[in-house]
């Protein structure tokens, strides 16, 4: 069966097409060229007047595992979007069904889990396998684990680490390694409150810059296509943008991706002590070859921070709105926290954060490096993408709400004086091309033969962005209809991207040895195969090629 | 398959510590565990088949084919207008087709412990909490306080896995063990030697009372308690670095107010974190009840007594609640699936029963129709949820007696 | 306009969700042809129930039983009056308006109402007017008026408002008041105002008193104004009067800042 889309004007930043007028065509899920089509065209669908893009592919998501589900059951309340008392644009901890209708109405086709604990791996799959539509994946959360905090206080060799590592991408069915609060989570558990870039922790003696140093390296030496993914020390805390240079610095020139930056571009000047430093953020990440980061902006209304660094969340559990929250340790590995939290615009922190994020956004210099994310549902939730475009692309609108929020923020921030507005181009670089790079996903975020037929059509007629971006007129996941008009046309149940680099097994006789010492489950139980996440876990698995074999 | 005499490891489904180290023998259609000393197998070996064991599909008295079990069971929710779906614990595909089938059904899906779920559930939609798990208790904790008294009955592998373990990361000296409530000597002679125990026969109802005296700087009056065991309480609290409170909801039910006592103990703990690191684990029920939970959770939003209204999932934790609803005789139609209960299964009055339960099952009185299906982790791979709620494990098959899942037929009556 | 009422046509035996009546309906045929789930099959309103009269803002049950959930839920600006008995969680969290219940009630009624006005002439059970599920906060504003008994763990953190109970009070009433007004003719249960804060209590009962201390005598003029107030808003004379009143205060905790009226 060949479906030929027609006429519409298309973005394919990776083939460096952009608002060319021009035909798509699918067969059997995947994008065919012209000149291979050996049979008759099955359907056509006029796309003239239609913007026609990739599906979107959002990096920075917590859509599945333990601490969603603490959010889930914790908000119960928020489930009733009838209520009106709540926004009801707010879906902060929707469940898997809910997840998934959402994102596929605004065209979006692949999400990313960025915190799953190894040890809760089986739990998020599950639950992201019950997401309808989307393709997912997960990064695994390292850099907190006893075992791993083992290896370095005894001094073992980065051969070691990369084996451990690639493991690890391996037992928990990952994509890519992140790590939160390098060494804090694990540091609280000790009592220690702040941990530093610097710092020793008290129990392993090691520094947050060691960790980053190994983590990035392990994955530069595996070849693993994403680089580290890090949330870095000192969250949220005025003044930690020094914190933030210095793990950038950690890195040693070597691939390093840093995570919702927003909350990691504070300064400490001013009456109030918070200020913004985005400037100087911007200034390193415009700099440096190796840096991409996502940026989390914030919105202003009701929504549940969830992170997997209990340190900061439990610092910061004095703000939960409405007041409840919950913090836990787990299992050697790491910890997570759940703080509802409103952001008001009538704070000046709160709008501050606002402006921080968008003076990110506006002073990078290349879209391919920084990634549209509100790091779901931390600074909102992602039914917010399509106003943030609008931010992005429409000053005047912009500067509408700017003008709405305390004039303190006026004197701490530059955002009226940046007058740039984001291109369609560059939109669709930076929620499909560069995503799909940064991953290593080839098949996604481009119309190049053979990639997967995830595609989305916004109606160009539609002059509010805002509203074009949210409603697209027809979303294709796989080449089949899922959305068309609004209306859901078929379930389509997606899959689970890995990457699989190889390792020496000898570290499993190892963990194996630690596990039965220590840990309250066998090494074997702890593994998910592939089979067991087609059978069971109900998600097949689809391995992802690595940038280059392993080089230690 | 398996066959005549091979070793194998259990991943165990029959209580929410579901340990994975229990290496039985296994024959073909039955299992044996090897460890004598292992103190929950003669439970798990009491799921090999019997005499009484029924494999097949019986309609009342009499057998009948699946074929015509799963039309009777058909034709029953077609002609009646209520359908309750009672969970007493299977695994996740179980409660993923459950949810299938009562979305196409509108049946309302409780589960059998859920009351015990709603006296902790307080302390997450309502304050703050603290938690902690397993490992991290095993390795990480100098000192447990164990509120109640059958804590220990009910998950017996708790002492030597995480309050007495071999081998722990960080304490290395023996645990302090606070016992407050009312333990059997048994237990405390169990534990000593292990670990420093500490036993306060203490009224429960009293213990918000006992944990705000241990907040204080001087020796209050606390009703029942002696100064001395106050101020050996306080001691122990006060030199802990890493403090676990665990319970079992079940204990506290008799009590006037169990909800308060949970509360009480998460207060207590959220304020040892102001200086100190502190953290909860209830131990929960052994009818998968974390299982049901995480996935109605994730899939609805809710954790129980839900009802498919609408296109939607509603839930009201009043109206929806099995006993009631049975009670005031407001349901036709109850589904029982019971695949690791090793109860006497309760049947209804007044309402059609109907029972996808594991061929060891015992009724009060005969159901209208049961079929029976495969043991999680016994007769087919599944995964279940532990009761720290972040990890799950992968359940095995173990024996071959050829008997549909509760999936299986869930999705066939859908 | 003529109040709208509503019959109940045949004899329920299913929990019924009657949350969908605090909507406001934009005429009378939506609210005939609303779809509601009884059992497990959906039904049309004037299937159940027989209606007369226009005014959708002022509503009338007749023959209401016991398995008739969430009237009055999330209530903004209507009246709605009931005659027999309600089910869960009636007038729960209802924001304005007026509920009117002739009859008794189950657990949860009142929980958690933001404002607005509720009287129930006969029985309520368990959680009256406390916190309604995955709440931490109880009553933050309104009136209730109870005539006969209230169940165990009720008025729990209250915040504002005005609860007036002709019967008695069941057990664990009155828990981590923040403040408002209770005033109580009957009898009170075990453990009574524990951990309360700030809060007003009218009562008999002397078991509370032991721990507070009596204040000197003056003339109370505010309750006066109050009790003229309330036997307004109840259309009757309240059982108090201000001469009967002796005030106390400063309880032995310091955190406790409640006063109690305690009247012969």
């Amino acid at each position: 069966m060949i479906t030929q889309l027609k006429s519409g004007n298309v973005y394919d930043p990776h083939n460096k097409v952009f608002n060319l007028k021009k035909d798509i065509f699918i067969q059997d899920g995947k994008i065919i060229n012209k000149k291979n089509i050996k049979s008759k065209i099955d359907k056509v669908i006029n796309c003239m007047d239609k913007i026609v893009m990739p599906g979107a592919i959002d990096l920075h998501t917590h859509i599945g595992g333990g601490k969603v589900n603490i959010a889930r059951l914790m908000l119960e309340e928020f489930h009733n979007e009838k209520d009106p008392s709540y926004d009801s644009s707010a879906i902060i901890a929707p469940s898997t069904l809910k997840t998934g209708l959402k994102y596929i109405e605004m065209g979006y086709t692949t999400c990313f889990e960025p915190a799953l604990l190894p040890i809760n791996a089986r739990q998020a799959h599950a639950e992201m396998a019950d997401i309808p539509f989307i393709d997912k994946g997960g990064y695994a959360l390292l850099g907190n684990d006893d075992y791993f905090l083992n290896l370095l206080k005894n001094k073992s060799s980065q051969s070691t680490i990369n084996d451990y590592v690639a493991f690890i991408l391996k037992a928990t069915q990952s994509i890519g390694i992140k790590v939160v609060n390098p060494g804090g989570i694990n540091a609280f558990k000790f009592n220690q409150r702040a941990l530093n870039v610097d710092e020793k922790s008290k129990y392993y003696d090691i520094t947050p810059r060691e960790i980053v140093q190994k983590l990035t390296r392990a994955l530069y030496d595996l070849g693993v296509p994403h680089p580290l993914h890090v949330h870095c020390s000192n969250l949220g805390i005025p003044g930690n943008f020094l914190s933030t240079i210095e793990t950038i610095k950690a890195a040693n020139g070597l691939p390093i991706h840093l995570t919702h930056i927003q909350f990691q571009s504070y300064g400490n000047n001013g009456d109030k002590g918070f200020s913004s430093a985005a400037v100087e953020i911007s200034n390193y990440l415009n700099k440096i070859d190796n840096l991409t980061c996502d940026v989390g902006q914030i919105m202003f209304g009701q929504t549940v921070t969830m992170s997997g660094d209990s340190m900061s969340q439990h610092r910061n559990h004095k703000h939960a709105h409405p007041k409840k929250w919950m913090c836990m340790d787990i299992e050697c590995d790491a910890g997570c926290g759940v703080v509802p939290f409103k952001y008001k615009d009538k704070s000046f922190v709160n709008a501050l954060q606002w402006a921080i994020g968008l003076e990110i956004f506006l002073l990078a210099e290349d879209p391919w490096k920084v990634f549209l994310t509100t790091d779901h549902p931390n600074g909102a939730p992602f039914t917010s993408y399509p106003h943030l475009i609008k931010l992005l692309m429409d000053k005047t609108f912009r500067n509408d709400i700017l003008n709405q929020l305390p004039k303190e923020i006026l004197s701490h921030t530059i955002l009226h004086t940046l007058n740039r507005e984001y291109t369609l181009n560059e939109i669709a670089i930076m929620t499909r091309s560069a995503p799909a790079k940064i991953l290593g996903l080839n098949k996604k975020g481009n119309f190049s033969e053979g990639s997967d037929a995830d595609i989305t059509v916004y109606d160009k007629k539609i002059n509010d962005i805002e509203e074009m971006f949210a409603h697209p007129t027809l979303v294709i996941k796989d080449g089949k209809i899922a959305v068309e008009n609004g209306q859901i046309k078929e379930y389509i149940w997606g899959k689970t991207h890995t990457v699989t680099p190889e390792y020496d097994k000898a570290i499993e006789k190892d963990l194996s040895k630690f596990f039965d010492k220590y840990h309250t489950m066998k090494l074997e139980n702890y593994i998910i195969s592939d089979d067991e996440m087609n059978r069971l876990v109900g998600s097949p698995v689809y391995v992802n090629d690595c940038l280059r074999k392993r080089k230690q | 398959m398996t066959s005549r005499n091979d070793n194998k490891n259990l991943v165990c489904p029959f209580c929410s510590l579901h340990c994975d180290d229990i290496s039985v023998t296994t024959d073909n259609n039955s299992y044996k565990v090897n460890e004598k000393n292992n103190v929950c197998s003669k439970k798990i070996d009491s799921y090999n088949l019997n005499k009484k064991s029924v494999t097949l599909p019986k309609k009342g008295a009499k057998f009948i084919t699946l074929s015509d079990a799963l039309k009777g069971i058909h034709d029953l929710i077609k002609g009646h207008n209520e359908t309750l779906i009672i969970n007493h614990g299977v695994d996740l595909s179980g409660v993923r087709s459950m949810l299938n089938f009562a979305s196409q059904r509108n049946c309302i899906i409780d589960h059998v412990n859920s009351k015990f779920l709603y006296q902790n559930i307080g302390v997450v939609q309502r304050t703050g909490y603290m938690a902690t798990s397993l490992t991290e208790t095993k390795n990480r904790a100098d000192t447990i306080i164990i509120f109640g008294n059958k804590i220990l009955d009910k998950s017996p592998r708790l002492l030597d896995k995480v309050i007495a373990p071999k081998n722990s990361l960080c304490s290395k000296s023996k645990k302090e063990i606070l016992l407050i409530g009312d333990f059997t000597e048994k237990i405390v002679k169990s534990m000593k030697g292990r670990c420093n125990v500490t036993n306060i026969k203490f009224d429960l109802n009293m213990i918000n009372d006992l944990l705000n005296a241990t907040l204080s700087s001087d020796l209050k009056n606390v009703k029942g308690l002696s100064k001395n065991s106050l101020s050996k309480i306080k001691r122990i609290i006060g030199k802990s670095k890493y403090l676990v409170a665990t319970w079992t909801t079940s204990d506290f039910i008799k009590t006037k107010n169990p909800k308060k006592i949970i509360s009480s103990i998460s207060k207590f703990i959220v304020n040892h974190n102001k200086f100190s690191r502190a953290g909860c684990m209830p131990i929960s029920g052994v009818l998968a009840d974390a299982t049901s939970t995480q996935a109605l959770t994730w899939m609805t939003g809710f954790p129980s007594r839900i009802k498919h209204i609408e296109e939607t999932f509603k839930h009201d934790r009043n109206a929806f609640n099995s006993e009631i609803l049975l009670a005031n005789k407001n349901i036709d139609v109850v589904i029982h699936v019971s695949t690791i209960n090793a109860e006497k299964l309760k049947m209804n009055k007044n309402v059609k029963n109907i029972v996808l339960g594991h061929p060891n099952t015992s009724f009060t009185s005969m159901p209208d129709i049961f079929i029976p299906v495969g043991i999680p982790g016994i007769d087919y791979e599944g995964i279940m949820f532990r009761t720290d709620n972040v990890v799950s494990v992968a359940l095995k098959d173990i024996r071959n007696i050829k008997l549909p899942t509760t999936q299986n037929i869930l999705d066939k009556l859908a | 306009m003529k109040p709208i009422i509503l019959q109940l046509k045949k004899k329920l035996k299913y929990r019924l969700d009657m949350s969908f009546l605090s909507t406001q309906f934009k005429n009378i045929s939506s609210l005939q042809s609303y779809k509601i789930l009884y059992g497990n099959k959906q039904f049309k309103f004037k299937d159940f129930f027989s209606i007369k009269g226009n005014d959708l803002n002022n509503i009338i049950i007749k023959s209401s039983v016991n398995l008739m959930d969430n009237i009055g839920r999330e209530l903004r600006g209507m009246n709605i009056k009931v005659y027999g008995d309600v089910g869960y969680s009636f007038g729960e969290k209802m924001y304005s308006g007026k509920l009117e219940l002739h009859g008794n009630t189950l657990d949860y009624a009142a929980a958690g109402i933001k404002g607005g006005s509720l009287f129930v002439y006969g029985n309520t059970g368990e959680y009256t007017a406390g916190k309604p599920n995955s709440s931490n906060e109880g009553v933050v504003d309104g009136f209730i008026y109870i005539k006969g008994n209230v169940g165990n763990n009720s008025i729990e953190r209250m915040r504002r408002g005005n609860v007036i109970i002709e019967g008695n009070l069941g057990d664990d009433a009155c828990h981590e008041m923040l403040s408002g007004t209770v005033i109580i003719k009957g009898r009170v249960g075990k453990s009574f105002a524990e951990g309360i804060k700030r809060g007003t209590i009218f009562t008999k009962d002397k078991k509370i008193i032991q721990k507070y201390n009596k204040s000197n005598n003056a003339e109370f003029n505010f309750t006066g104004f109050m009790f003229k107030e309330i036997s307004k808003i109840i259309s009757k004379n309240i059982f108090l009067t201000n001469k009967t009143l002796t005030r106390y205060c400063g309880h032995q905790d310091d955190d406790n800042l409640s006063e109690i009226f305690l009247y012969k």
